[in-house]
């Protein structure tokens, strides 16, 4: 039958005597439901979500082309063949959406249980949908079937859009209570953008069928404002894209969403008549179109630029955790070597010692000359071996502190007397003053303690040739701290030295010229025990040739 | 084999649906489309001084009203006596007594605003006809 009142329309759909607005809720919203759906879809494929909300589109553009030709056709039997799928397409949707929200909430596909129950749901509309339940007629004056749909077949489809609103804000809602801070924001946004589009397509759309069916409307113009939910929708999920990388897409994201702007100009096509406002638009569609191109271009470069980078970092990061595994691993070697070595040595000391002392009767001169290089020798490398063992128990984590209250300027007076005459070979001066407004006491390893101190002293003697090295003890009680300050005038150190002096095997450039058994430990050692007890030491420097100051601040014990 | 097995076991919901979706389009198809076994509302022709008319009106001043009621039948039927297009089709505007299924339904004032005329609204021509 042909519904004679109305004109037969060319291309399948387009019609005159229809309401402009019928084409731009239809074609530009539908294009745009297909193109996210299909750009997700072909980034990632293996993508659950991906593969649902493409469905989603599908069926939405689906819905939107039988609803078009509904619009547009005058045949009763082509409108009537296809009218049973607003219901099967409208329950899809539903159904659909509440396995995406599910798969988005829970990153995991639905339990078959799950699934089972979708089906159970679909069932009774696909069964029913040729039946005289779902339609069972035509009007040829309306050319349409509204009198003719079944109100408890209607209403079952319509209810499964309020139950999967429910469904998907229960999912969405549980999830986001135990979800990060990060994830909430996308479950805000998606959760927001799905409810949106479900509640105007299901509440709209059966709200013009219901009152064209009851004869209160004459046509269901109105049903095409439930149409651009949708659109709002795919605008929530370009920005869960954009900004949070859901559905794991990249650069297509910036193409998307420029095909959609020119996909929005060019629909004004659709419902502008004038030839003045046409050509407006043609022009404005071709400026959006190369500004697209050349948007396009730079955000692509942008994002590729991006995308190395992070591969980048994360192949840095990689190569950290490798270069700190093999750190680990040479750290133990050195502590095996180191222990291996420690036991020869002490007995070449021991033997080189009760030579020179004469033990085994009195040397000849010459033997006698060289039996105390030996034994000093022996001392240097012992020294050496402690400085390898330390380093890698540091970087071990076994090195253990014995914590205990003691006076820190008797300590410090300690060594600074043991070292005068060190000082006193080389014609230095080594001056111990104190400034302390409360006793001095610290809480730290003694033992430790005194081993940073002899270290910072003795090296500032080693590298003073001539002139003074003064050791200063002075606290705050303000701030709980205690400082020992040394400092010489000594070759001093550039600023480009200072920055790297307090790092492993750091010798400054001509640190041979002035003391060439250093291993370039002995800084970094004293530095990390200092930090361990809760301390620090710092360096400062007028420059080369002007003398260095070290700093060791402790926390006092109150 | 065991492949495709696998790939059904795999996407068992998505193609429940899809075989529902072809059985539907299949069904639907044959009993629109084929069969045309369905009802047909159209415009049949109303007598405005016997029975309570829909009214149809060009324009505000309504010169000339187009009175009509439908008539709800066969839509094998109908297509069997006037073929696709029933514009042209006599037989078309009243039900056919031999047709099985023509029910037709005035219009009620309750619902719209019908017209149902009377003696008085007789055009006056008509009364002097009458009167020689």
């Amino acid at each position: 039958m042909i519904c004679h009142y109305y004109e037969e329309p060319t291309w399948l759909v387009f019609a005159s005597d229809l309401p402009q607005l019928l084409y731009y809720s239809h074609i530009p919203v539908a294009i745009l439901a297909l193109l996210v759906g299909t750009f997700l879809l072909v980034n990632n494929p293996k993508g659950k979500a991906n593969r649902l909300l493409f469905l989603i589109t599908l069926t939405f553009a689906g819905w939107i082309s039988i609803n078009l030709i509904s619009w547009t056709n005058i045949r009763s039997e082509v409108i009537l063949t296809l009218w049973p799928f607003f219901g099967v397409f409208s329950a899809l949707i539903s159904i659909l959406s509440i396995y995406l929200v599910y798969v988005f909430s829970h990153k995991e596909d639905a339990p078959n249980s799950l699934k089972t129950t979708f089906l159970l749901l679909l069932l009774p509309v696909f069964i029913f949908a040729h039946t005289d339940l779902s339609v069972s007629g035509f009007n040829i004056s309306d050319c349409d079937a509204f009198g003719f749909e079944g109100f408890w077949y209607s209403l079952y489809y319509t209810s499964l859009g309020g139950i999967a609103m429910l469904w998907s804000a229960y999912f969405l809602i549980k999830k986001y209570v135990s979800a990060s801070l990060d994830f909430r924001k996308q479950i805000l946004l998606f959760g927001f953008g799905i409810e949106f589009f479900l509640l105007t397509f299901f509440s709209i759309i059966w709200l013009a069928s219901y009152l064209a069916n009851i004869g209160v409307v004459q046509d269901s113009d109105f049903e095409f404002y439930g149409l651009f939910g949708m659109a709002v929708f795919m605008v929530f999920i370009g920005v869960l894209m954009a900004k949070f990388k859901t559905f794991q897409v990249g650069i297509i994201t910036a193409q998307a969403l420029i095909v959609a702007l020119v996909l929005l100009v060019g629909s004004q096509f659709t419902f502008n008549n004038a030839t003045t406002s046409n050509i407006l638009t043609a022009i404005t569609l071709v400026l959006t179109g190369v500004a697209g191109i050349v948007l396009n271009r730079s955000v692509k470069k942008e994002i590729l630029q991006r995308e190395k980078l992070e591969i980048l970092t994360d192949e840095l990061a990689h190569a950290n955790e490798r270069l700190k595994e093999l750190d680990k691993l040479k750290s133990e070697f050195v502590s095996i070597a180191s222990h291996q070595l420690r036991s020869p040595l002490t007995a070449i000391r021991g033997y080189a010692s009760m030579l020179a002392e004469g033990s085994f009767g009195k040397l000849p001169e010459k033997a006698q000359e060289s039996a105390d290089r030996i034994a000093e020798s022996a001392r240097m490398m012992a020294m050496s071996v402690e400085d390898y063992l330390n380093v890698s128990r540091i970087e071990s984590g076994n090195m253990k502190y014995e914590y205990s209250d003691f006076n820190l300027k008797d300590r410090v007076e300690e060594v600074t007397d043991e070292l005068r005459e060190v000082a006193a070979d080389k014609n230095l001066l080594l001056l111990f003053r104190h400034d302390l407004k409360g006793r001095g006491v610290v809480h730290a390893d003694v033992g430790k303690t005194v081993q940073i101190c002899h270290n910072l002293i003795n090296n500032s003697i080693k590298y003073t040739n001539k002139g003074s090295v003064n050791v200063f003890l002075r606290d705050d009680v303000g701030r709980k701290k205690i400082y020992v300050e040394i400092s010489d005038t000594g070759v001093g150190m550039s600023e480009k030295t200072i920055k790297t002096l307090f790092q492993k095997f750091s010798r400054a450039d001509d640190a041979n010229k002035t003391n060439s058994s250093g291993t370039g430990l002995g800084l970094f050692v004293a530095n990390k025990m200092a930090e361990a007890m809760g301390g620090d030491i710092t360096a400062t420097s007028a420059g080369e040739g002007k003398g260095s100051c070290f700093v060791l601040e402790l926390p006092l014990s109150l | 084999m065991t492949v495709l097995r696998k790939f059904c076991g795999q996407h068992a919901f998505m193609l429940s649906i899809l075989f529902l979706l072809l059985l539907t389009a299949a069904a639907s198809t044959y009993r629109f489309y084929i069969q045309q076994d369905y009802l047909v509302k159209n415009e049949i022709e109303c007598d405005p001084y016997t029975e309570s008319c829909y009214v149809w009106c060009e324009d505000e001043s309504c010169a000339e009203p187009y009175y009509y009621a439908y008539a709800t039948r066969s839509a094998m039927e109908l297509g069997a006596i006037c073929g696709p297009d029933i514009s042209d089709c006599d037989a078309a505007w009243y039900c056919d007594s031999e047709e099985v299924l023509c029910d037709v339904s005035y219009c009620s004032p309750d619902f719209s605003d019908c017209d149902a005329l009377s003696d008085k609204d007789m055009p006056e021509k008509e009364v002097i006809n009458d009167s020689l």
